[in-house]
């Protein structure tokens, strides 16, 4: 982890486009986000941002890059239970639990801008608008988790990478990364399967399948979907639970 | 512990099909083997994959193995009774 240049005005934006897209964000608002003074630093590929037990002062808003949640249980087994693209907190509960329940590591190399809480408390008492909306974005995080739940409970290996794929489109379309049904995923099937509860061998030979049928061409780089209304019908994907205001579709 | 050997083809929905069942002294089926193509990455290809395994009772994860017997002395081990 090492300090950098302070974020740019369009890695700011993606945490705009990230409240745009669930909710209202005034003009006094955005400029507030625009001006929160936060510590930015890159983490490596794989680096820990924060590990369970801690209790952090501050925030990790994601700039550039990709972060996952994670536990881990005995013999380095690993669940990941969330992914997270640019424009979110992933560590926002920290606000009000202060010991964390779960570890937050980077997927990827990623800037991270750091908040400190008081911060962000400032922030949410000059604008409570502002602090309605993160809080409805930690409830759409509880969603999220709840049809990762059913997936991993109830959807085949199929579904559940297929459901995967739709979901991480929708949620980097918000956050305007992605073009056309392209977008950049930098997981290895071994944290697919961590994230799904999939053997390593079994998502290599899924996403095959998912590939000689067409649907989706996913690999370390990068998904290419090419037919999202196959997709979504395999994976049974229904966006509700997301609660995108904006642009529902790809 | 001694097993038997029963080798069957399995639809794994991938290119992986040469299995084999073992089976404990009691005839009882405690594990499916699949050999893995070279169409995984080297570490894997040629390798016998534990897919799925009856009555361990603590997590067993899903190991690579050289050979059927280095399978049967790992579930040896492990088999819960």
């Amino acid at each position: 982890m090492r300090s950098a240049a302070p974020p740019s005005r369009s890695e700011r934006d993606r945490l705009v486009r990230k409240l745009e897209s669930i909710g209202d964000v005034s003009a006094d608002e955005k400029a507030a986000i625009y001006e929160l003074p936060m510590q930015v630093r890159i983490l490596a590929d794989g680096e820990d941002i924060v590990l369970e037990g801690e209790r952090p002062s501050q925030c990790g808003l994601i700039l550039t890059g990709f972060v996952c949640r994670y536990k881990l249980l005995p013999e380095g087994r690993r669940q990941i239970m969330s992914f997270h693209t640019p424009g979110d907190f992933p560590d926002l509960q920290s606000l009000h639990l202060k010991t964390m329940d779960h570890s937050v590591a980077t997927l990827a190399e990623s800037r991270l801008g750091f908040i400190e809480h008081t911060y962000l408390r400032e922030l949410i008492r000059c604008f409570p608008d502002l602090g309605s909306l993160l809080w409805r974005d930690t409830l759409i995080d509880a969603a999220i988790f709840r049809e990762w739940m059913v997936g991993i409970g109830r959807r085949s290996a199929h579904q559940r990478i297929a459901h995967l794929l739709c979901e991480m489109a929708l949620r980097f379309e918000a956050v305007g990364l992605t073009h056309d049904h392209d977008y950049q995923f930098p997981i290895t099937q071994a944290e697919m399967g961590d994230a799904l509860g999939l053997t390593v061998v079994h998502v290599n030979r899924i996403l095959r399948s998912l590939r000689e049928e067409q649907l989706v061409i996913s690999n370390r780089t990068g998904v290419q979907i090419l037919d999202w209304e196959g997709l979504k019908a395999l994976g049974e994907f229904d966006p509700t639970y997301l609660h995108q205001t904006k642009g529902t579709s790809p | 512990m001694t097993f038997t050997r029963q080798f069957v083809k399995v639809d794994t929905g991938g290119p992986d099909k040469e299995g084999c069942l073992l089976f404990d002294s009691d005839d009882a089926l405690v594990a499916v083997l699949v050999r893995l193509t070279n169409q995984h990455d080297s570490e894997y290809a040629e390798k016998w994959f534990f897919e799925y395994g009856f009555g361990i009772r603590t997590h067993h994860g899903h190991p690579l193995f050289n050979g059927i017997e280095e399978a049967e002395n790992w579930m040896a081990s492990r088999k819960f009774k």
